[in-house]
């Protein structure tokens, strides 16, 4: 009788045995808090998350839909930016990927943030392509660099995206090797918008998306390169997303001819080299001849690999 | 008699107020405010009527209250200081509060997709109707004031086990770490397995003591259909009351069909025109169990290690020695009843946990200690009987 009447008091100790450093740690936590006002309380034991919301939804309107980038394996941190930002509406995209994919969809927001364990910000694509980009290496590491004229264009230099995992980058490279540093001017056409920078003496300057980096835009584009002094280059179209690499030629005076398409189709280029400067492309298959004085020619294949025809003489 | 008061009064004005939306009576302040009042005069009416159970001196235990009592108050310090930081709480049923507050309808784009992300678009809606009305009635969406609900449905729980079984049983629910401490599915948290635990009981209570307090068959399905409403679990629990109702009952376990069947019904006709939202259908995945019995020492062995986890402690140890004791004391209907509904609680978790498509050890290591929390009760009952003489 005794026994069974302790039998309950025994199994509270048993049990308080376990769950009274709990409870003790519990209050411990609480006690370390309960000083703070309530939003540093929320911040210590939430993190970002809420205070970054909060910052979000003052920087876009609440009529307008969010696109909610996630961190690619993990829609968690999404779903609790979407607890502390409620009422609002989202579309939640695990990576940017697929938030490309959803190009053309009309229901794709307009406003991205991006959101992770590590807070949540609002962002644009440019941005967090270029964040992927930086992080992602080049794909040429090792290109072998020419002595290149001290002023040339470069006829292609794009930053854009196709359907994932195709995304298009300029990779360049400029040497220095001379005992003096050479100034070098980089006008982006046909906005001519310029950007220069200072390559030190036996320095080099390398750029994994040459176009972004210097001009924070994703676009197709030519670059005009001016230098006032010796340098070695080596200016790469680059597929990042598939690792594929062709090398372009330093163009230093308009070219044309005849182009023979090598595959089912392909797309002839047309950059002038003169004022207005403008970049104009048409599609072709089979032969084309694009005779010009003011224009550099050249053609790209439209299947992958890219590869590109230029014109006689002109080699990259 | 007021913690089981106001667990009557959080399930009827929650499936009050989930009939309503579902037969599209806008749900606003006033709704809420409604359905409140309702609630409470029902909750009162029907925890009033009818004579409780006499109270043995080991019942009162002053020492064993005051035990109780500091969990308690631990919990409610921690709750008023720390922000809610708990997962299911505020992934879904939360948000889900916020959506019915925001919309004032389970019909709107929030259970359309057309605002956010639900992640699981279909669970059953009492506690976000009533989670829903304290942000109508509190006019904020901010989970600070909600929060207290889950520490109010611990402490009714405790006052309705000191109620119906002793101070002690109470204290040693209290002392259940993943009652009091857990950060999943403790007091502390917004999960709503402490809700589903609370209804077990008070369902269960109405088999154990039909004998003493007279039947009241009607408040034994209005506490299955809470379960049905509270969580996809209840529905199989509810079930398997109503089975251990039918031996108690017999036929006049009628009355407690009708309350069941409502709630169904409602529930099955609004999850139909919702999209499904990311959950496992066990609907479809349990008549696969005889396929997947490779996957039964699995679950058996993972319910198992659960059972004797650190955050039940000896609790489960006690449960079976209790049993041990009630069938040499050849207290078989003490026995019968208690064993039967955790038997069946835990017969259908091992089934579920058999045919699961998710990895099995992850689901069980991420759940089981919670879904044991659902038949705290029944298990309270077998501890306090056992402690008792005839």
């Amino acid at each position: 009788m005794n026994v069974r009447r302790a039998a309950l008091p025994l199994l509270v100790l048993a049990l308080a045995w376990r769950s009274a450093p709990q409870l003790l740690e519990l209050v411990r936590g609480a006690w370390q808090l309960h000083r703070l006002p309530f939003a540093a309380r929320r911040a210590r034991v939430n993190g970002p998350l809420p205070a970054d919301v909060a910052k979000i939804k003052a920087a876009i309107p609440y009529d307008e839909p969010i696109a909610l980038i996630g961190p690619g394996d993990n829609d968690w941190p999404a779903i609790f930016a979407n607890y502390y930002g409620y009422p609002w509406r989202t579309r939640l995209y695990r990576d940017l990927d697929e938030y490309r994919l959803a190009t053309g969809d009309p229901a794709r927001p307009r406003h991205i943030a991006t959101v992770s364990d590590a807070g949540a910000r609002v962002a644009t694509y440019p941005e967090l392509r270029d964040v992927r980009l930086r992080a992602g290496g080049r794909v040429v590491r090792e290109g072998v660099l020419k002595p290149a004229p001290r002023t040339f264009f470069i006829p292609l230099a794009g930053s854009v995206d196709g359907p994932p995992p195709d995304s298009y980058v300029t990779e360049a490279d400029f040497a220095n090797d001379g005992p003096s540093a050479v100034q070098v001017r980089m006008t982006l056409l046909p906005e001519q918008m310029v950007r220069t920078l200072t390559i030190a003496p036996r320095g080099r300057a390398s750029f994994y998306d040459l176009v972004y980096e210097s001009f924070g835009i994703m676009e197709v584009r030519a670059v005009r390169v001016e230098a006032d002094g010796p340098l070695r280059a080596g200016i790469w179209y680059v597929n990042r997303g598939r690792g594929e690499a062709e090398a372009l030629p330093f163009v230093t005076a308009p070219a044309g001819g005849a182009f023979r398409c090598p595959v089912m189709e392909c797309k002839v280029w047309e950059v002038s080299l003169l004022p207005p400067y403008a970049i104009r492309s048409r599609r072709f298959a089979g032969d084309i001849r694009v005779d010009t004085k003011s224009s550099f020619l050249f053609a790209s294949t439209n299947e992958r690999p890219t590869r590109f025809l230029w014109p006689q003489g002109v080699a990259p | 008699m007021i913690g089981e008061a106001f667990l009557f009064a959080l399930g009827t004005s929650g499936a009050l107020l989930f009939l309503a939306a579902a037969l599209h009576v806008p749900i606003t302040a006033v709704t809420a405010a409604v359905a409140v009042i309702v609630a409470l005069i029902v909750a009162t009416i029907a925890t009033l009527r009818g004579k409780p159970s006499a109270a043995t001196s080991d019942d009162r235990s002053r020492l064993a209250t005051i035990l109780a009592l500091i969990p308690l108050l631990a919990v409610i310090y921690t709750a008023a200081v720390v922000p809610l930081n708990d997962f299911d709480g505020r992934a879904f049923w939360l948000l889900k509060a916020k959506g019915i507050a925001h919309d004032g309808s389970i019909h709107g784009p929030f259970f359309h997709e057309g605002e956010v992300l639900d992640p699981r678009n279909n669970y059953p809606l009492l506690m976000p109707m009533n989670g829903a009305a304290i942000l109508l009635l509190g006019r904020t969406y901010d989970d600070t004031l909600l929060r207290w609900l889950f520490v109010a449905i611990f402490a009714a729980m405790l006052s309705l086990i000191h109620r119906r079984l002793g101070a002690w049983p109470a204290a040693v629910l209290a002392w259940v770490p993943q009652f009091c401490a857990a950060q999943e599915g403790g007091a502390v948290s917004a999960y709503n397995d402490i809700v589903l635990a609370a209804f077990v009981a008070a369902a269960f209570f109405e088999l154990a003591f039909q004998v003493v307090e007279g039947e009241r068959p009607w408040r034994f399905g209005c506490w299955l259909a809470f379960l049905a409403l509270t969580k996809n679990e209840g529905l199989p629990l509810a079930f398997v009351l109503l089975i251990a109702g039918a031996f108690v009952f017999r036929r006049r376990l009628l009355p407690a069909l009708a309350p069941l069947a409502i709630a169904l019904i409602t529930l099955v006709t609004w999850r139909r025109n919702i999209p499904k939202g990311g959950d496992e259908d066990l609907a479809v995945l349990l008549p696969t169990l005889p396929q997947k019995l490779d996957r039964l020492p699995g679950a058996l062995a993972g319910v198992g290690q659960h059972l004797v986890a650190p955050p039940w402690g000896l609790f489960w140890f006690a449960v079976a020695v209790a049993f041990v004791v009630l069938s040499l004391q050849r207290r078989r209907r003490e026995l019968a009843l208690s064993a039967a509904v955790i038997g069946g609680g835990l017969a259908f978790y091992i089934a579920a946990y058999t045919v699961t498509t998710w990895i099995q050890p992850d689901l069980i290591n991420s759940s089981a200690d919670r879904l044991l929390m659902h038949l705290a009760g029944p298990a309270l009952f077998a501890l306090s009987a056992s402690a008792r003489s005839r």
